[in-house]
């Protein structure tokens, strides 16, 4: 394999470093910061450019319980409501939220509602790969990459998303233009070397470098002088070379975002409008992206993940393990768009998952692997307020090999449209080079 | 598709670029060293002398027969975590009282909460003149002497079967044993989040990996099978026949002529106890309630009230046949469709978890008795616990079984690219000994592809490796903590299905100690035995490069040479003389010669002469070393 020269278009970078003595002055600061190199592209940056937020729930998400086909003649002969039952009645105060008499949202998901009525939440339903694997490792591969049962696909769709942009665009390379919030850099942005992976805003950084993060006992802080910037510089300086060697320039970026990651006081953060993050892993990975939204930092893509769906055994109806699970999903999604607030209609929260589950319970009040499942677009630009696709059906015959909800949507026209009509891709042959896709296959997920 | 490869940016070189010419065999130094980073977490200080004495034939084929070497030494330290010989039974009874007792404490919770609110609203009295009223001692209600939620008692033998895996790694003589301990471990992943796994992961690692790893594979497989935490981690305990399906009950065997009353009788009552067993069983290990604090049981006996018909009690779950073929045996694509995952599925019903033992029992009336057909192999009706053994037979003889696991072991040992040609030699070997694994490594680990250049120092260490192996190159003792010291090994696990790492949750009762050597390791992004997937950690070692990775590892270096990680006992200024610190390069040589067996490259020397402070300090440099790129790779 060769290097290509996207690994040295890191210049940005390394002006960033010298600017580290600089005192913080806020986003401002960063703003400069982070596009040292292009000064006069920064007033554009203040406002109109556009972020992909894509949320990749892990384990295969149950579609049909997240967004409910109750008036589906069948839904009712599959699942059955109550105790052990895993579908979720469209009556009584448990009930599902109906939207429009075919669908309605689980009642976790009632957070969602409100976005949903403002038009800005677009559910789009019966949405998968072509591809039948039924492994979780697989499905996520193909869905990352953008290349169903390409297995020699090494880069990431989101990768190749970004390689695509306009060219005014791309050359605004921005430290933070990818960032992932996960300790390592998922699937769908490999490719890019400059793709952070931050897990934590608040803890990425050197100890003894900043503030403590725990206290430590003072006896062992004895100051030896091996604290502060000349082990942070030695570090810097032995990965400071482009030797081609990727250690080299994963070392490097983490120096270069240190500096900047420190100004920006995330543990000092207060959301907007009253948004009411959850307190988990993944409501902090919202709050950080919006934090970093706002920051102006030249952020277009990010990325977070959160797991818990592989629900084979006592999945629940309108309470249990499920429902817990969209609580917290729903609660962070409606988060991040409250706080975000006008922002919104630069930003599109994109969700999916790397297929759905039978329709059928299985014997453990549970379901298995299955096929099509349910995304969510959110933004000031979604074609929301209504559920998009096509709505294949859940008559026996009209099931995938007579147990899966069949995919009327390719996972790609709905990556394809997003990443056309929002981050602005013309080629969309760059994304997906052995796919067709464009505005005849789109499903109207953003206003034109 | 090679067009699309070609036209993107290339992410990942295993390697610096090295030009078109043939690189050199390595020498006996690198022989020394590639099977110390491979076969072994690392060189300790005399490692490369002690292997340089033996050959490094002779000491590959002393840790191929791990039962010859002298390991007294780390085996008297781990004689002192009892909790790892607990029985199955004990395990899992501590486990069940620890919910026992996390379900009396949420009940005394909500019980106070209520008798707090009833008193609130009784003591409600007209503020007047701008006064709180103060309740009056009669109304407070009696405060219950424990209000802190109890620690479960099975977090401690937890933390001790982190610390023997840590313990070993760092200590034991019998190197690549604990290599491979680590990963068959990794291979028959477990997640000790999920419920009652936690309890039963000391036993599986224990009596299903630890015997076997040098042995048959079919062995360790059937031992994975039948092993507890396996069957409830993969969920295979609930699963259970199709109740309502006639074809797969139990078989009524055809009647002979005599004594056919006398057996009319007892098959009679066979059946009525087997319908009983299967009602009133429950089917579902129970335990699972504390995975999510949810109560949706499965619906019992009682009819549903839904808008269908009542659910049907029981039934096929998929997942274990579909990991098993996919992860443990065959690979994704090793040959079988989404009908041999269900035909599998059915010959494992019935294998299931005995309640007061914790051990493996096999339940005939949950048991699928149809014929069934797996990879073209017809499995006859009526065959009871022998088809799932039958499917292990097959699966574990499988040519695609053996190229999976024979090319896995390739990635943890040789290379992220194995070559073909030793991942084939290898295969060979595993079907032509009938899954012998010693043989499998022996062949692997004896290659010319395993000594090639292009395999040398060309794998990034995984955190786990990464932190043993810094431990090692300092030299450094892994000390068993002292259970009766206050918090000495307490370490909280993050609940059910709770995203919390268990890290996260351990550092708030270690905030005032010191990290562990554990928790460190999860900061790099490998909690031990938490890998929620059952893929288990990657074995292509690209995939653990990334930034936040990577700054994780620089504040591990960091803390552990300032002897900020409990348990680990380091002395870098041992490792020098003091003539080697009255100047800044001689001290970095002779350091990063002993912590590496080997020069630093001129950029990451100059790097850290250039940096550290004077007068040169060991504990400085030693960090800098183990935070270095040489340092990452083995």
């Amino acid at each position: 394999m060769k290097i290509t020269r996207r690994l040295f278009l890191k210049d940005a970078g390394i002006a960033v470093a010298s600017v580290g003595l600089a005192p913080a002055l806020g986003p401002i600061f960063l703003r400069q910061a982070a596009f040292a190199d292009e000064p006069q592209r920064l007033g554009r940056m203040a406002g109109g450019a556009k972020t992909l937020i894509c949320i990749f729930q892990r384990g295969a998400v149950d579609g049909l319980s997240m967004v409910v086909p109750h008036g589906d003649p069948h839904y009712y002969e599959h699942r059955a409501v109550g105790p052990g039952g895993i579908a979720i009645s469209n009556t009584g105060p448990a009930g599902l939220i109906d939207l429009d008499g075919l669908f309605g949202l689980h009642p976790s998901l009632a957070p969602l509602k409100p976005i949903y009525d403002a038009g800005h939440l677009a559910p789009i339903h019966a949405c998968g790969s072509p591809n039948p694997t039924r492994s979780h490792f697989d499905a996520q591969d193909y869905m990352e990459s953008g290349a169903p049962g390409e297995k020699a696909v090494r880069s990431g769709w989101l990768a190749r998303t970004l390689s695509a942009c306009p060219e005014d665009q791309a050359r605004m390379r921005s430290l933070f233009r990818d960032v992932a919030m996960t300790s390592y850099v998922p699937r769908s942005l490999q490719g890019d070397p400059k793709a952070l992976a931050i897990p934590d805003l608040r803890t990425f950084g050197l100890n003894g470098e900043s503030a403590p993060r725990r206290r430590i006992d003072p006896a062992l802080r004895a100051d030896d002088g091996t604290t502060g910037g000349s082990v942070a510089q030695a570090f810097a300086a032995m990965y400071d070379q482009d030797s081609g060697d990727l250690l080299h320039g994963t070392g490097k970026e983490a120096f270069e975002a240190i500096r900047l990651v420190k100004k920006l006081n995330a543990a000092g953060y207060t959301p907007a409008n009253g948004a009411d993050y959850p307190r988990s892993g993944f409501g902090t990975a919202l709050q950080q992206i919006a934090q970093l939204i706002k920051a102006n930092v030249g952020l277009e893509v990010a990325f977070a993940e959160v797991g818990g769906w592989d629900t084979h055994v006592r999945q629940g109806g309108a309470q249990g393990t499920l429902s817990n699970r969209l609580k917290e999903f729903g609660q962070a999604l409606a988060a991040l768009y409250t706080d975000l607030g006008d922002r919104m209609s630069d930003v599109v929260i994109l969700t999916m998952s790397e297929f759905g589950r039978t329709v059928r319970q299985n014997g453990n009040g549970g379901t298995d692997h299955g096929h099509a499942t349910c995304f969510f677009a959110l933004g000031g630009n979604v074609n929301g307020g209504k559920v998009l696709g096509q709505w294949p059906g859940l008559a026996p015959e009209q099931l995938n090999e007579n147990r899966d909800l069949a995919v009327t949507t390719d996972f790609r026209d709905v990556f394809g449209e997003v990443a056309q009509r929002h981050l602005g891709v013309q080629d969309l042959g760059v994304v997906f080079p052995e796919y067709t896709t464009g505005p005849n296959r789109f499903r109207g997920v953003l206003k034109a | 598709m090679g067009a699309l490869a070609a036209a993107l940016p290339v992410f990942l070189s295993g390697h610096a670029a090295v030009g078109s010419v043939p690189p050199k065999p390595l020498n006996n130094d690198q022989q020394i060293l590639h099977v110390l980073n491979r076969l072994a977490f690392g060189p300790r200080p005399g490692d490369v002398e002690a292997v340089r004495r033996l050959g490094p034939d002779r000491w590959i084929a002393q840790q191929l027969a791990p039962e010859t070497i002298d390991d007294s030494a780390v085996q008297s330290k781990l004689a002192r975590l009892t909790d790892l010989n607990l029985s199955s039974e004990a395990l899992m009874q501590t486990f069940q009282n620890d919910q026992m007792a996390q379900k009396a404490f949420q009940a005394q919770r909500k019980a106070e909460k209520q008798n707090q609110a009833a008193v609130t609203t009784n003591t409600v009295a007209p503020v007047a003149n701008g006064q709180t009223p103060q309740p009056s001692p009669s109304n407070v209600p009696n405060m219950p002497m424990q209000m802190t939620r109890p620690v479960p008692v099975i977090i401690e033998a937890l933390g001790e079967l982190d610390d023997a895996k840590l313990l070993l790694a760092c200590e034991s003589k019998r190197q690549l044993q604990e290599v491979l301990v680590d990963f068959w471990s990794n291979h028959f992943n477990l997640d000790v989040k999920k419920g009652p796994v936690r309890a039963f992961k000391i036993a599986d690692e224990r009596d299903v990996i630890r015997p076997h790893v040098l042995g048959r594979f079919r062995d360790l497989l059937e031992a994975s099978a039948k092993s507890p935490a396996m069957l409830f981690y993969l969920d295979n305990a609930s699963s259970t026949r199709n109740y309502d399906d006639p074809s797969t009950a139990p078989p009524r065997p055809y009647r002979p002529q005599r004594f056919q009353g006398v057996r009319n009788r007892l098959l009679g009552f066979r059946n009525r106890f087997t319908r009983l067993q299967a009602q009133n069983q429950s089917f579902n290990p129970t335990f699972g309630a504390a995975q999510d604090g949810s109560q949706t049981g499965i619906a019992g006996p009682q009819a549903a009230n839904g808008q269908n018909k009542a659910k049907r009690r029981g039934g096929l779950n998929e997942n274990y046949a579909r990991e098993l073929m996919e992860l443990h045996t065959l690979g994704v694509d090793g040959g079988y469709t989404q009908k041999d995952v269900q035909e599998v599925a059915r010959c494992f019903t019935g294998w299931s978890i005995d309640r007061p033992t914790g051990t493996f029992r096999f339940y005939p009336a949950r048991h699928d008795y149809g014929e069934k057909m797996v990879l073209g192999h017809r499995i006859p009706a009526g065959g009871g616990i022998e088809d799932g053994e039958t499917v292990l037979d097959i699966l574990a003889a499988h040519p695609s079984t053996a190229r999976f696991i024979s090319r896995k072991l390739c990635l943890r040992l040789v290379s992220d690219t194995p070559p073909a040609s030793l991942v084939d030699k290898a295969a060979h070997t595993f079907l032509a000994t009938g899954g012998d694994l010693r043989a499998v490594v022996r062949t692997i680990v004896t290659s010319p592809e395993f000594f090639a250049p292009t395999a040398y120092r060309a794998k990034i260490k995984s955190p786990f490796e990464y932190a043993v192996s810094s431990v090692r190159a300092l030299g450094g003792t892994f000390d068993v903590p002292d259970p009766n010291a206050p918090l000495g090994r307490l370490r909280l696990v993050a609940d059910g299905a709770s995203s919390t790492s268990r890290n996260s949750a351990g550092a708030r009762y270690n905030r005032r100690i010191k990290t562990s050597l554990a928790q460190a390791v999860a900061v790099m992004g490998q909690p031990l035995y938490s890998h929620e997937a059952p893929t288990g950690y990657p074995e292509d070692s690209r995939e653990w490069l990334s930034t936040g990775a990577l700054l994780a590892r620089f504040n591990f270096a960091t803390a552990l040479t300032k002897g900020q990680v409990a348990e680990v006992q380091v002395a870098p200024e041992e490792l020098l003389s003091d003539s080697a610190l009255s100047d800044h390069t001689a001290a970095v040589d002779a350091l990063s010669r002993a912590m590496l067996g080997m020069d630093l490259s001129a950029n990451t020397r100059a790097a850290i002469v250039s940096q550290i402070s004077t007068p040169a300090n060991p504990i400085q440099i030693a960090g800098l070393i183990l935070g270095s790129p040489e340092f990452q790779r083995r």
